[in-house]
Order: C-alpha cells, then sequence, then structure tokens
C-alpha cells in the first residue's frame, strides 16, 4: 500500500496519490472509476474494496454488509477459503443481521454467483 | 462458485478494454469534460491570502471576460482595425494571446520561471496553464506571482 508522505513530500507526488484515492477537484473520481480487478486466483483482490465484481466495489454497494463486516481486509481468495455459500465463514458479522440485512447478503450472494456461472460459460 | 487458481488476479483500465492502457483514452476522457476544470478553477482562484482585486482579475481572466481588444470589438466597442495587440506584433489580441501566445508577454512567463527556479512547458490554453502554474509553486502563496505580473 502506497501512501503520500504528507505535507513534506513533493507536490507531484501528492497529486498522483490524490488522483489514485478520487479526492474532489481537478482529479475527481475519474481514475478509481475506470480501474476494475480481473479476479485470477484472488490472490491480489481486496473482497470488499475493490472494484471485481459489478463494476463498484463490494463495499459501495453493500455498505451496510461492509460497516457490520469482521473480514473488512479479506483477500477474494481468504473470502472463497472461509466459504461464501449459504452460513459460509466468510460471512461473518459484528452483531446478528436484521431481516432487511439477511436480504442484503443474499442479494450480494447472488451476485457472485451469477458472476461465477459466466466464469463458466 | 470457485476461483481460477492458475491465473493471477490482475487490473483492467475500462477505456481500453483489451489492450491495456493508453495515455490518450485518459486524455480524452478528461478533455471531454471543461466543467471539472472551471470547478477546480474556483477552487483555486479564490484565497484569503490573496487580495480580492487579484482573484477578481483572475476569476475574469479564466472566463474571458477582461477587455481585451478582441473582448471590445464583439461588444462593438472599438473598430476592426484596432483590434491588433497592444505590443504591435500584429496579433489579434485575444485573451490567450495577450496572456500566453504573444511574443513580449510569453517572455514573462520564462524570467518568473527563472526566478521562482522551475523549468517546464507551458500549456496553450488558459485554464491549463493556470492550473499548471499553481500546482508547480505548490499552492496557496505562490498563486499571486501569476496574477501580478498582469
Amino acid at each position: 500500500m502506497l501512501r503520500d508522505g504528507g505535507r513534506r513530500c513533493s507536490h507531484w507526488w501528492r497529486e498522483v496519490m490524490r488522483i489514485r484515492d478520487g479526492g474532489s477537484g481537478v482529479s475527481g473520481r475519474w481514475f478509481r472509476e475506470n480501474i476494475s480487478k480481473k479476479v485470477g486466483d484472488g490472490m491480489d483482490t481486496l473482497f470488499w474494496t475493490d472494484s471485481w465484481v459489478g463494476g463498484v466495489p463490494l463495499a459501495v454497494r453493500f455498505r451496510r454488509l461492509y460497516d457490520l463486516s469482521v473480514n473488512k481486509n479479506c483477500l477474494v481468495e481468504k473470502m472463497f477459503a472461509f466459504g461464501v455459500e449459504e452460513g459460509g465463514e466468510a460471512w461473518q458479522w459484528r452483531r446478528r443481521l436484521w431481516d432487511r440485512e439477511d436480504e442484503l447478503v443474499r442479494e450480494c450472494r447472488l451476485l457472485l454467483t451469477d458472476v461465477f456461472k459466466c466464469f463458466d460459460c | 462458485m470457485f476461483l481460477n487458481v492458475s491465473i493471477a488476479d490482475r487490473w483492467n483500465w475500462h477505456l481500453d478494454h483489451n489492450s491495456g492502457y493508453f495515455v490518450c483514452s485518459v486524455y480524452y476522457m478528461l478533455t471531454a469534460d471543461n466543467s471539472q476544470v472551471v470547478e477546480a478553477d474556483s477552487n483555486l482562484i479564490w484565497h484569503r491570502q490573496v487580495p480580492a482585486e487579484v482573484s477578481i482579475m483572475a476569476w475574469r481572466l479564466l472566463r474571458n471576460r477582461l477587455l481585451t481588444k478582441s473582448n471590445l470589438l464583439a461588444r462593438r466597442i472599438i473598430s476592426l482595425e484596432a483590434q491588433r495587440c497592444v505590443t504591435g506584433c500584429g496579433e489579434v489580441e485575444t485573451t490567450q494571446h495577450l496572456f500566453v501566445s504573444c511574443a513580449v508577454f510569453s517572455e514573462l512567463w520564462s524570467l518568473v520561471r527563472q526566478w521562482i527556479g522551475v523549468y517546464e512547458v507551458d500549456p496553450l490554453d488558459i485554464n491549463q496553464h493556470f492550473i499548471q502554474f499553481i500546482y508547480l509553486s505548490g499552492g496557496s502563496t505562490k498563486r499571486r506571482f501569476f496574477m501580478q505580473l498582469v
């Protein structure tokens, strides 16, 4: 993970970091919105915060679930190893989910299933 | 649901789907939407360390609202013959010409750059010029150099 060095680093470098992180102003979100991950073994892709299914990061699409998730920084590979099927270990939450939130998990799993159907065919 | 363990994850750049990444696609994307630039300008123009009249001048400059001869002509205040640049270089006195491309005044830019000790190529577009100059000099305080030339 690259970070800028605060006020002491070069302005140019700070600007590069700002573009990557999608700040406001000139740079906007154009960079972040135009990259995604193509997942192979899942060893280099973050499950929640990288954009790898459905065009936006799962953390954005399922904000509520991400907030509640215990495994915020897990790789895709790790989550699959935990098991993303219904009741799988990957779905660990900071508290019991409400019905509405269970519904979100189903929706999220459906999205994953859809994607993997496409991979197979 | 299984991952494909034989392939490593890789990045995708959406604008050039299959071919990797090209600078030109980014260039076209960013230049196609000018509203972003204008928005940035207005954040950069107004600053409490910059005197108000300087900010107002910059604001009018970037919107091409200064009374250059070509603008005066457009409002029928001066005649067609009178629209040449004040330096006598023979070109039409537009904002872009007066502040960037005029041989006489563009010299000032290189003098300023020498003075603050940086080297670069000036963009020909006045908005780009403004933004590049500000980022180059590190923002706020030096921003006023830009306007003091005027």
